[in-house]
């Protein structure tokens, strides 16, 4: 089952939702942990952070748990790990001056399996805005429709096609020049 | 094509992920930008500048809202019917525990998730004893503290829809079983929902007094398919001290947008102690009596603050970061001042769990290691991955 199928036949159970949706959501969390650290690494780097991006979330959401069911919970909970990346790659932005941001999986100094040209190309994106990474990331690993995306990214699927253009465009530009 | 090697690329280094850390409901292990001293100031500049003046040093504020309640009609204590489940699981190999290195002999586990039994566990084995159920109706137990004797505990559980967070107290027997649970009507707070992050509820020696923090204007929102929640300058806490025996209530509003958790009540109950996590970042005192709010100077920068706990002399220890290291520092409630200072081995993570006062030393978990410090005598130990650091005792 691939990270989309399963958080689809989690959002399925409408009946179940209802009854208690909040903690369905925590359970899908649950069920889907590792599906959103992967999702988290390819947006900030390294594992340590993405493991604490969902586990910052997850704990949140325990805490803010209200009666209001999200309309889709994939979206919900890729939105949230999303929205907690940004947050941290922003505040990366600022502290960057100050603090050792911790080495991405794809740099020369990690040894991790990652062949050099897909090295490359993963370096490249991380050179890219953190909105263009994002949708990137969403439609080439996550394989999500325009719609899906713009409902993950809250934007409109107008804006998700001239983002994935520009983004695929300045990836080129930079893979060209690592 | 650059897409085939980018989707090739995607797919490579998500499965570098291989294993992931357990999710749970809190955050006992303290996670936070390891910067250096010297750098600090600069870097915390613009955020203290919006912090509101009370969290000078030294400078004392009085909140303006400090109000009292009563629920005298109600009892004070409601026994509640109680038959503690066996085991769960068949006992799992030993585990070593933080709480035994602490002399606790039990330990509560499994509060914050909601909606499932606490465990009472051998801080010994890590082995569990029983499982104290949820009170029918209730969301589960969501916060839990100690009232230092180790037999006595205090647990939380939440009304989502009504915003109304209930007390309850648990005895157990010498041999760990519990004896008896009891709600505290008088204690049921009606005014929002629990706050955020690790130690929301505190309780003195004895359990005279609970601390609690409540916050109002916390909302996960639903929007077009997206989703945020609020930005936390919107966000309302309460500090609520509640004696469980009368129903007396008292409520400190801390300012918009101050969000703060790890509560920890001197023994005697004449100071509590709190971390302000968001504008600032810093240990910060109540004074019940007054609701006056300190900051405290610990000589470093704020955000190089990590955690603190109050022993039964009314002094508190500290684990502080700075350009040379991790350091212990004693600070004094009564006259202010700073009155021992260990340094600590230099460390290359930011996670630690502690510091906790057991008898005259501080136990602190830095990584993988532990340090006890006795005077100024520290005293490391090893503890790899086998230790158990989670649970009230």
């Amino acid at each position: 089952m691939t990270f989309d199928q399963g958080l689809a036949s989690c959002g399925a159970d409408r009946r179940q939702e209802a009854a208690d949706p909040a903690s369905h959501l925590t359970e899908l969390f649950r069920v889907h942990h590792m599906s959103l650290v992967r999702l988290a690494l390819l947006m900030l780097g390294d594992q340590t952070s993405a493991e604490d991006v969902v586990q910052d979330v997850y704990a949140r959401l325990q805490r803010r748990r209200r009666s209001r069911p999200p309309a889709d919970l994939a979206a919900y909970a890729r939105a949230a790990v999303l929205n907690a990346c940004r947050s941290l790659l922003r505040r990366r932005a600022l502290m960057r001056r100050f603090v050792e941001v911790p080495q991405p999986v794809w740099s020369a100094e990690n040894d991790v399996l990652i062949a050099e040209d897909r090295r490359r190309v993963l370096r490249a994106l991380t050179r890219l805005p953190p909105r263009q990474r994002e949708a990137i990331i969403l439609r080439y690993y996550l394989n999500l429709s325009q719609a899906e995306i713009a409902t993950s990214m809250g934007i409109s699927p107008g804006t998700v096609k001239s983002t994935l253009s520009r983004g695929l465009t300045a990836l080129r530009v930079q893979y060209e020049e690592e | 094509m650059i897409t085939e090697l980018l989707r090739e690329a995607l797919s490579d280094a998500a499965a570098t992920v291989e294993h992931v850390r357990p999710l749970t409901g809190r955050v006992r292990r303290r996670r936070r930008w390891v910067i250096p001293a010297a750098v600090t100031a600069t870097a915390v500049t613009a955020a203290m500048a919006l912090t509101v003046v009370s969290t000078r040093p030294g400078d004392v504020t009085r909140p303006g809202d400090v109000t009292r309640t009563n629920e005298g009609a109600l009892p004070s204590e409601v026994p509640l019917p109680m038959k503690a489940r066996p085991p769960a699981h068949a006992p799992t190999a030993a585990r070593w525990t933080l709480a035994a290195y602490t002399d606790a002999k039990y330990v509560l586990v499994g509060a914050g998730t909601g909606g499932e039994p606490v465990a009472v566990n051998d801080a010994a084995t890590g082995k569990q004893i029983a499982q104290v159920p949820v009170p029918p109706g209730s969301t589960g137990y969501w916060d839990t503290a100690g009232a230092g004797d180790n037999r006595t505990f205090f647990l939380t559980s939440v009304d989502y829809k009504r915003a109304i967070v209930s007390f309850y107290r648990l005895r157990l027997n010498a041999d760990g079983h519990p004896q008896q649970l009891s709600e505290l009507p008088r204690a049921t707070l009606h005014d929002g929902l629990q706050g955020e992050g690790p130690q929301l509820l505190a309780a003195t020696n004895g359990g005279t007094k609970l601390a609690y923090v409540t916050e109002t204007g916390a909302e996960l929102t639903i929007t077009h398919g997206g989703s945020s929640m609020t930005d936390d300058a919107e966000i309302r806490e309460r500090i609520h001290i509640i004696d469980p025996r009368t129903g007396d209530q008292q409520a400190i509003s801390l300012p918009q947008g101050t969000v703060i958790d790890e509560l920890v009540w001197a023994p005697d109950g004449r100071a509590l102690a709190f971390t302000e996590e968001t504008p600032g970042n810093g240990l910060r005192t109540l004074d019940p009596a007054t609701g006056a709010i300190r900051h405290v100077d610990l000589g470093g920068d704020d955000g190089a603050f990590r955690a603190a706990d109050i022993g039964s002399d009314g002094d508190i220890v500290a684990l502080t970061y700075r350009a040379d290291g991790n350091h212990l520092v004693w600070y004094s409630l009564a006259t202010s001042k700073i009155t021992r200072d260990v340094p600590l081995e230099h460390s290359h993570t930011d996670q630690a769990v502690g510091p906790t006062i057991v008898g005259d030393a501080a136990v602190v978990v830095i990584g993988n290691t532990m340090y006890r410090v006795t005077g100024t005598s520290v005293r490391t130990r090893h503890v790899g991955h086998d230790i158990d650091l989670e649970g009230t005792w």
